[in-house]
């Protein structure tokens, strides 16, 4: 991932993956919580509405039988069956019985036993009494309802068939003389409270009385899986009361739970988790898909905003590239108002000051050859004329002429210095020599004799300066300072080596030099001479400062006494210096 | 710094999750209490603005009203039946209206026995140890008996029609009317007829209290059921009758001088504050033992602002 733009597209959908995963799982996660916590909340409601209305319909049966339970007929009756034992008394009770079963649609049956007369009397067609009942389970049915609040499971008296709902209630008349049974068939408890509640999403579902004995159910369970279920619901709603609703979630399962406040008969149901969240299959796609398509358009923004952050740096890597390839005239085009744009702004402005810089260079170097050129244009000393010299100067010796031999052979030197293509320096001793050369063939010309003594320090002979640029000075102060023809003329060069500089002083003792004089000498531009070496002294002053720039120095000191020049540069004692 | 970035917008994004992870355990409310409530009678207009006050107040504080009544004022044995069933079934407030309030009944033995507390509403019991909330049924009669004596020039017989003396609410408000014809000089209380707790007297009877005491004025009847069934009997003419209870067609009978004075006691009132009272009794915040309602008398003249007030 070496491209920024893959890095900042990268980086855009890894932010946009995260954010769009991360949202996703929180609306899934949300939506089922919610999916199921509505399924919760209408299902307690539901609930709450059977075991209330469960509940209004005991409190009505218990209701009747209270009101029967007080009645003065139904209490003469047995006063008079006990006294007189006559059917007719038991047809009569018959009669009373039914009166208040038709009260309640809920009242299956009412039961009268007279435990004295092991008699029980009945509402319902056929028996509509029965005589002789074991005392054992008249008693058994008085000591499982004393003290109790109904509706409890009890035994049929008559038929011994499955134990069905009752409440019991006592008949006093100075005394207890009978007890009286609402009862309430199983049947009518599930098609009422139970069978609507059969659905795909209920695994099981019970309506209990207040001791936890199973009243009906919605299914066929019996025995040991209908105890199993029980145990359970005893274990989850060991601490729910009367009137309380309550609600247990395991893995796998809902429990519901409602217990009714009167009659304390509880309606227990569990459900499936998976089938609660069956609709969230569907939710869980169109999530996804939310997902895909969210994931698609980051994508795209992402890739057409990489481009749009990208451009920018290809445009000034582009030309970085362009640049260091050598096209110094390429420019960054400036696309952005942001920190990129100011970028390729200052890089330009960085490429302008190069090329200029490289301009100036380039004209410094120019004018530095075209000195060193034009030092060299004027010296045309072919080789001819070399060996010529040097064949008149071998003729002079043979001849016995020391002295023209001797000329020849400092001419002959003093043109090979000035033509000499060993490089653009020399030592000051070989300057020193040129300029011993130079001054013997000046004293020959003008037939005079020019004292010149040298000062050279030894740490000052083996610095390297550029090629004759003594010759110049002295030969200014030849022509134009001492005045040969008095035969007095002096000069003086010195050169020491001061810390790590060199310092070169070129003095005679001519007509000296006014101040303006100095100055056009100066500051007056190249051209030609007509010295020995075409090399005058602006081209001396033009190649220091290429050479040295403000290391370097040349000064003129004059009066009528003479004229000192002092050259300052460098101490170098090898060209790469 | 990359991976620094990248591992801070995982470790967002799963704590972003994982606070989203709520747990579906779902938190059931505390169990609501249960007030178990046995009043006189539920086919009343009184006793059914008592039901609905009591709901109300069971509604606005989430408890839970186990409601029963006798058929009539008068069947005492299975009011106490009633209240005995709620007792074995372990109510966590029991609150009557005794029809019997002189002979200690069964069931405040077995509430004494499993520690729950009992009150009275509406009439008290006669030990007075019982907490009681409702008007003060002896300044009831005392109000009835004045605005009565009012309206006789403080001259005269008056007779007085009551409920079963074993109510209290029946017995002190026949204790305030006597109590207050005490002192006036001028008037003689001339029969008291018990017996009528919520029936209505027979045209019969009334024409025959008529014949027996000619020289009655004035009615004092200590239920409105009862003062209804006398108006719309023909020999009530030229009885000036006062009573008590607030129901809708006492009120127009008040409001068309049928009926002289009516003390206004808010069945409704009643039944909200015996809930209230029930709950901070539970709740360890009862302040006194008694609470005692205020009742206005009403008359022609104010019973319009009385409906007004009410009605708003």
């Amino acid at each position: 991932m070496r491209s920024i733009r893959s890095k900042v597209l990268v980086s855009i959908l890894l932010i946009a993956v995260i954010t769009a995963s991360g949202i996703t799982v929180i609306f899934y996660v949300k939506s089922a919580a919610t999916i199921e916590e509505n399924y919760i909340a209408s299902n307690q409601q539901q609930n709450r509405q059977i075991i209330e209305s469960l509940d209004q319909a005991m409190q009505e049966v218990y209701h009747v039988l209270v009101e029967a339970s007080c009645d003065e007929a139904i209490k003469a009756k047995i006063k008079e069956y006990t006294t007189e034992k006559e059917d007719k008394t038991l047809a009569e009770m018959v009669g009373l019985l039914q009166s208040y079963n038709e009260r309640d649609t809920a009242i299956s049956s009412f039961h009268l036993i007279i435990p004295d007369e092991q008699v029980l009397v009945t509402s319902e067609a056929y028996p509509k009494y029965k005589k002789v009942i074991e005392r054992r389970s008249i008693q058994a049915l008085i000591k499982e309802t004393e003290n109790q609040a109904g509706p409890l499971l009890l035994n049929n008296l008559i038929s011994g068939r499955r134990p069905h709902l009752a409440f019991v209630e006592p008949i006093n008349d100075n005394g207890t003389v009978g007890y009286l049974c609402a009862n309430i068939e199983e049947r009518y408890l599930y098609y009422n409270y139970i069978s609507e509640m059969r659905n795909d999403t209920i695994k099981e579902v019970m309506l209990l009385d207040q001791k936890n004995e199973v009243i009906t159910t919605g299914d066929d369970r019996q025995g040991e899986a209908l105890t199993k279920t029980v145990k359970v619901m005893e274990g989850k709603f060991k601490d729910s009361g009367a009137g309380s609703q309550d609600v247990s979630i395991d893995e796998e399962t809902i429990y519901f739970y409602s217990r009714a406040p009167f009659s304390r008969c509880a309606l227990y149901l569990s459900v499936d988790r998976e089938t609660v969240l069956g609709d969230l299959t569907e939710l869980r796609l169109y999530y996804a898909g939310i997902l895909v398509i969210s994931l698609i358009v980051a994508s795209i923004l992402a890739s057409y905003l990489a481009r749009l952050i990208y451009r920018p740096v290809q445009n000034l890597t582009s030309t970085v590239k362009h640049v260091s390839e050598g096209e110094l005239s390429t420019r960054a085009q400036v696309i952005s108002r942001d920190e990129m744009g100011d970028l390729a702004a200052e890089f330009n402005q960085m490429l302008n000051q190069i090329e200029l810089l490289i301009k100036e260079l380039i004209e410094k170097e120019r004018l530095k050859k075209d000195a060193e050129l034009e030092a060299l244009q004027y010296q045309v000393t072919p080789h001819f004329m070399y060996n010529t010299l040097n064949s008149i100067k071998y003729a002079a010796l043979i001849k016995g002429e020391r002295e023209l031999a001797d000329l020849i052979e400092s001419f002959v030197e003093l043109l090979q210095a000035s033509i000499s293509k060993k490089g653009a320096f020399l030592t000051v001793s070989e300057e020193v020599h040129i300029l011993q050369n130079y001054v013997r063939l000046q004293e020959f010309r003008s037939n005079t004799t020019i004292k010149t003594v040298y000062n050279i320090e030894p740490a000052a002979s083996n610095c390297l300066i550029p090629r004759l640029i003594l010759q110049p000075i002295v030969e200014n102060a030849i022509l134009h300072g001492i005045d040969i023809k008095k035969g007095n003329g002096l000069i003086l060069i010195s050169a020491v080596v001061s810390g790590e500089r060199l310092e070169i002083e070129i003095k005679d003792n001519g007509r000296g030099m006014s101040k303006e004089q100095i100055r056009t000498l100066l500051n007056s531009k190249v051209k030609k001479t007509k010295g020995f070496t075409a090399v005058g002294i602006p081209n001396v002053r033009d190649r220091l400062e290429l050479y040295y720039g403000e290391k370097s120095q040349l000064r003129y000191v004059s009066d009528d006494r003479g004229t000192t020049v002092m050259i300052y540069l460098p101490a170098a004692y090898d060209e790469k210096e | 710094m990359g991976k620094r970035i990248t591992g801070s917008i995982l470790i967002l994004a799963l704590l972003l999750t994982l606070c989203s992870c709520k747990s579906t355990q779902t938190e059931m409310p505390p169990r609501e209490l249960i007030i178990g409530v046995v009043a006189k009678c539920a086919n009343t207009e009184y006793w059914m603005s008592v039901r609905s006050g009591m709901e109300a107040a069971a509604k606005k504080s989430d408890c839970r009203v186990l409601f029963f009544a006798p058929n009539s004022e008068e069947d005492a044995e299975a009011q106490e039946k009633l209240a005995s069933s709620l007792i074995r079934r372990r109510v966590d407030v029991l609150a009557v209206s005794p029809i019997d309030a002189v002979n200690e009944p069964a069931y405040l033995r077995e509430a004494r026995k499993l520690g729950i507390p009992v009150i009275s509403y509406d009439s008290a019991f006669e030990s007075g140890e019982i907490a009681y909330i409702g008007i003060d049924n002896q300044l009831a009669g005392y109000q009835m008996a004045a605005n009565l004596a009012k309206r006789l020039d403080y001259q005269g017989e008056i007779g007085i029609v009551s409920g079963e003396q074993d109510q209290m609410c029946h017995r002190e408000r026949v204790e305030g009317i006597k109590r207050y014809i005490e002192t006036v000089p001028g008037m003689k209380i001339s029969y008291i007829e018990s017996g009528y707790s919520g029936a209505k007297m027979s045209g019969e009877k009334v024409s025959e209290l008529r014949r027996d005491y000619p020289g009655v004025k004035g009615l004092v009847v200590t239920s409105a059921v009862t003062a209804l069934g006398i108006i719309e009997s023909s020999e009530a003419a030229g009885l000036r009758i006062v009573t008590i209870d607030v129901q809708e067609d006492v009120l127009y009978a008040l409001k068309n001088k049928q009926i002289i004075g009516l003390v206004a006691q808010s069945g409704y009132d009643i039944g909200y504050k015996t809930i209230n009272y029930a709950r901070a009794l539970k709740t360890g915040q009862v302040k006194e033992k008694n609470v005692i309602i205020e009742a206005e008398f009403l008359t022609a003249e104010n019973v319009e602002d009385y409906l007004e007030k009410h009605t708003q």
